[in-house]
């Protein structure tokens, strides 16, 4: 008897651990305690030809990253010839007065580096990454490729055809094209308008207006390297003087160009885009503040919206309605002005019902109170998700110059979590009703023939729809009442 | 008195078992192993079977936790291919106290990614999450290990998403029927020579059954590995994935894979006529050594210097000096006990095609007849370098880096010799292998013809 009653103990016990352990699988467990943690400062000094330098440690980084911005982009390429600056810039690391472009390449490749080269309306960044016992190596090149380009002309051909290849595949990306359309409204009459080049201005580059745009902007007054890896502000200006203490120039002379307006009436346009099996929603506009106390509450009021798969974008239009793939919004900072994009993708049969709820929730967002919890959930992903996109330390270095460009690291790099910690409701709520209560325009990229009940009934939200070619040529206007 | 004396016994077998003996079992299979190169790690296994590898890294508040099952296409039966992604697909559909697609919900929320990683031998799942996250990776990935949901309702959804992502690859990738028939060339055995993804009527006809048998044989603790490298306290970590891992019971024992054999049969010479493909191609390989051999890491050297970077010997003469193709990629693949370097090229017009496959062999012949010089040498290593560097740099890909070395490596012991040897290949070494491998009777070559 004893015996039996001992076995059902044990039974009973091990039965009773095994249930009491499964219990914790029921719920989602608490998160473990967050530890204090900082950005790492970014330490800067300006050498006497007046090239500013910032350095961003990393003590066990085996890479060394390079930085260097030129406070120059497309905005500064003259009327006639957009696309100047890309085209410039591009040439440079084709060949030096030393090096041809393919010696250039091994040379990258000997030190186990990547260089890339970008272009915006504001900035040209070249960035390079390379193995860091070899930092000599890599600045001396660079030095070369900045202060004695070659500019050959058959290499000007080269970097022509490779730019035809990237305009052209762009061409059959809907995404790209949708923005590029919002793009030529925001940025009209603007010096922003030319990035937006095509081929045509390309072509009539020569490689005199090439020298003549690098004589005029290269200019360490015009420039900012950032150095991130294991070194020290004190060992990288000293090589950086070395390298490029040669680099001078006059004082550059920066035009007072106007910022960037919000427009005041909404646009719908639409670009045919044969055989797409989903539409491409771009819509947008300028907001109009300057002041870098707007950001934080921009960026919280973007998480609120549409800044990840949790935010309310995604999911009302993809998760709970089931009208959209993606549903996404962004907010872009250019040095004079900042753009509030949204950016969908949806099945064709659908166009209409999510243009009708991003409105909706437009409206929510600049007219209701943001629920507190809301606000701290936001606030809460911006802070705890900022790390993870930091880790490569080409990442970080080039997060770190841009910040560095826009000239706000005091704002934003070093006072990171105080800024959005110690933002509250009543601030959000007032940057949302001054800043965002603008019409947004629209692009809407897709099939036209998958589209047909949309043109039947566009009318219910709009009066007109412009239809434009790839190149953003107007072909023609269907209004209210037309005939479909 | 005897029965007292019985209960006794039965107590004092209970209390052994239950805390000592339960504890010396541990002690004897949980010991931890520390690794020090390329980076330090330590590794044990939990009394279930299931490895465990942490490695730390406080630079940033972040952490990535892989969950590696040692099961892929190659597992796979005739008349079942795609079970391999259609279970990769499930685990996100839910289990026992997790929601359909709430994993990617609550992996989201917290600002983290969470991502899937799918090949012919490994199925890989891994979320990058800030630091202190640790306890809802655990569980969300201990949930789906113990309890995943499979229903026709969860089949039938995940078999929509798979069909999708095949039409999605099939219009991405004008060429992909020639690697499919490339791959069963050079593999002859089924279980690596048809597609990781599978075919669209082998995913249609699966049945729940079939995911069932997969996912009870595959997915257990004694099958996988779990990677955590970040910011982490390591005995509270450890504390934590026991807590969550330990109590999933052990799955049967796996038969090891050592019955695919390798039978390449070459040299082969073939023409693929694929009216839908926009410019004629070719794909080219060499049998090399496996992986595990000694013989490899001289490989991963010719590879550097024959295919991988601008400044490669048939990059820059194919593509860049004499323009024969307009796009040339290719490098070594190693599929379980096999390997092969690989090579794809596509050009303007067929006579380009051939004078580029003369100019491979000529390259090919020069690796054979002549030393590579100190500074070409010293460009390949450094660009394996930094290649190997780049993919440890982040915490996922250290965590998919170790997850892929505990299973197809021999030993984790000695993972930095491994990874130290192509940078002490010398020039020699190349042309012997180069003479030894780079033979008729381990080509192959498929020629893309539009018509």
């Amino acid at each position: 008897m004893i015996k039996k009653l001992a076995w059902i103990g044990i039974l009973f016990l091990w039965f009773s651990s095994i249930e009491a352990q499964e219990k914790f699988r029921r719920l989602p467990p608490y998160p473990e305690p967050i530890k204090e943690w900082r950005l790492p400062r970014l330490e800067t000094v300006t050498l006497t030809n007046g090239l500013k330098i910032a350095v961003i440690s990393r003590r066990n980084s085996p890479f060394i990253s390079l930085q260097l911005i030129l406070m120059i982009g497309e905005s500064f390429s003259p009327e006639s010839l957009p696309g100047l600056a890309t085209v410039t810039a591009r040439l440079m690391s084709r060949g030096t007065t030393l090096l041809s472009a393919s010696t250039i390449e091994e040379k990258i490749e000997s030190i186990g580096g990547q260089l890339e080269i970008l272009v915006s309306c504001d900035r040209t960044l070249f960035s390079f990454i390379f193995l860091k016992e070899y930092l000599n190596e890599a600045l001396s090149l660079l030095s070369q490729i900045i202060l004695q380009p070659a500019f050959a002309s058959n290499e000007l051909e080269a970097v022509r055809r490779t730019l035809f290849y990237d305009l052209a595949e762009k061409r059959g990306q809907s995404e790209v094209l949708a923005e590029r359309q919002l793009l030529r409204w925001l940025l009209k009459g603007h010096p922003y308008e030319k990035s937006l080049f095509n081929e045509e201005s390309i072509r009539l580059i020569s490689r005199r207006d090439i020298q003549d745009f690098y004589n005029r902007h290269y200019r360490p007054e015009n420039a900012l390297l950032v150095v991130g890896g294991n070194i020290t502000l004190s060992e990288a200006s000293k090589l950086i003087s070395h390298y490029f203490n040669i680099w001078k120039g006059e004082e550059p002379r920066r035009p007072a160009w106007p910022t960037l307006m919000p427009l005041s009436e909404r646009i719908l346009g639409f670009i045919d885009l044969p055989r797409s099996k989903e539409v491409t929603i771009t819509m947008g506009n300028v907001v109009a503040s300057r002041s870098f106390n707007d950001i934080f509450p921009l960026l919280v009021l973007n998480q609120v919206f549409g800044g990840s798969p949790h935010s309310r974008l995604f999911m009302n239009l993809r998760e709970t309605r089931q009208l959209a793939y993606i549903a996404f919004s962004k907010i872009e900072l250019l040095q004079l002005g900042w753009l509030f994009l949204i950016q969908i993708k949806s099945p064709p049969e659908s166009l209409l019902a999510v243009l009708k709820e991003i409105d909706q929730e437009l409206n929510r967002l600049i007219k209701e109170k943001l629920p507190a919890a809301e606000i701290e959930q936001a606030k809460s992903f911006l802070l705890e998700s900022f790390p993870l996109g930091l880790e490569p330390i080409e990442v970080m270095t080039r997060r770190a110059a841009e910040i560095l460009a826009l000239k706000m690291e005091e704002e934003y790099w070093n006072s990171w979590p105080e800024n959005i910690l110690t933002l509250e409701a009543a601030r959000i709520t007032e940057v949302s009703q001054r800043l965002l209560m603008v019409p947004f325009s629209i692009v809407i990229v897709g099939d036209s023939r998958r589209l047909t009940n949309f043109f039947e009934e566009y009318e219910q939200l709009f009066n007109q729809i412009k239809i434009y070619d790839y190149k953003g040529q107007l072909l023609y206007t269907l209004s209210k009442g037309d005939e479909k | 008195m005897k029965e007292r004396l019985i209960l006794k016994k039965i107590i004092l077998v209970f209390i052994l078992t239950v805390i000592l003996g339960d504890s010396f079992l541990i002690r004897a299979q949980t010991e931890e192993k520390l690794v020090t190169n390329p980076f330090p790690f330590v590794y044990y296994h939990l009394k279930n079977g299931l490895g465990v590898i942490m490695a730390e890294d406080d630079t940033l508040p972040v952490i990535t936790i892989a969950v590696a099952y040692k099961v892929g296409s190659s597992q796979e039966k005739p008349g079942q291919t795609g079970l391999a992604f259609l279970l990769e697909n499930l685990m996100f559909q839910g289990s026992m106290n997790v929601g359909p697609m709430q994993h990617f919900s609550y992996i989201s929320r917290v600002g983290g990614r969470s991502e899937a990683k799918l090949s012919e031998d490994l199925t890989i799942f891994y979320q990058t999450v800030p630091s202190h996250q640790l306890p809802l990776v655990l569980w969300l990935e201990s949930d789906r290990m113990l309890s995943l949901n499979i229903s026709e309702e969860h089949i039938d959804r995940s078999k929509i998403a798979v069909l999708d992502e095949l039409v999605q690859r099939r219009l991405r990738e004008p060429f992909l029927d020639s690697f499919i028939i490339f791959d069963q060339l050079l593999y002859r055995n089924f279980s690596l020579s048809h597609p990781v993804l599978g075919t669209e009527e082998d995913v249609v006809s699966l049945t729940v059954d079939d995911v069932r048998e997969f996912y009870k044989n595959y997915y257990v603790p004694n099958n996988a590995v779990l990677c955590l490298i970040g910011d982490f306290n390591r005995r509270r970590a450890r504390e934590l994935i026991e807590k969550y891992f330990e109590s999933i019971p052990k799955g049967k024992t796996i038969p090891a894979q050592s019955e695919i054999l390798e039978n390449f049969d070459g040299p082969i010479f073939k023409i693929y006529v694929d009216p839908l493909v926009p410019a004629p191609a070719f794909h080219l390989a060499y049998r090399v050594a496996p992986m595990t051999s000694e013989d490899f890491p001289v490989f991963k050297i010719i590879e550097y210097l024959l295919i991988r970077g601008k400044t490669s010997w048939l990059q820059r003469r194919l593509l860049r000096r004499e323009k024969l193709v307009v796009r040339i990629d290719g490098g070594l693949e190693s599929k379980v006990n096999s390997a092969f370097l690989r090579l794809f090229a596509v050009a303007n017009n067929e006579v380009m095609i051939e004078r580029s496959l003369k100019a491979i062999e000529a390259e090919i012949s020069r690796l054979k007849s002549t030393l590579v010089s100190a500074e070409e040498l010293e460009i390949a290593r450094n660009k394996y370098r930094a290649d190997l560097n780049q993919s440890l740099e982040t915490t996922a890909g250290r965590a998919l880096f170790l997850a892929e070395m505990y299973f197809r490596y021999p030993s984790l012991e000695d993972i930095a010799k491994h990874l130290e040897r192509p940078l002490k290949v010398a020039a020699s070494e190349i042309v012997g292998l180069a003479n030894r491998y780079f033979t008729n009777e381990n080509l192959a070559i498929l020629k893309i013809r539009i018509r």
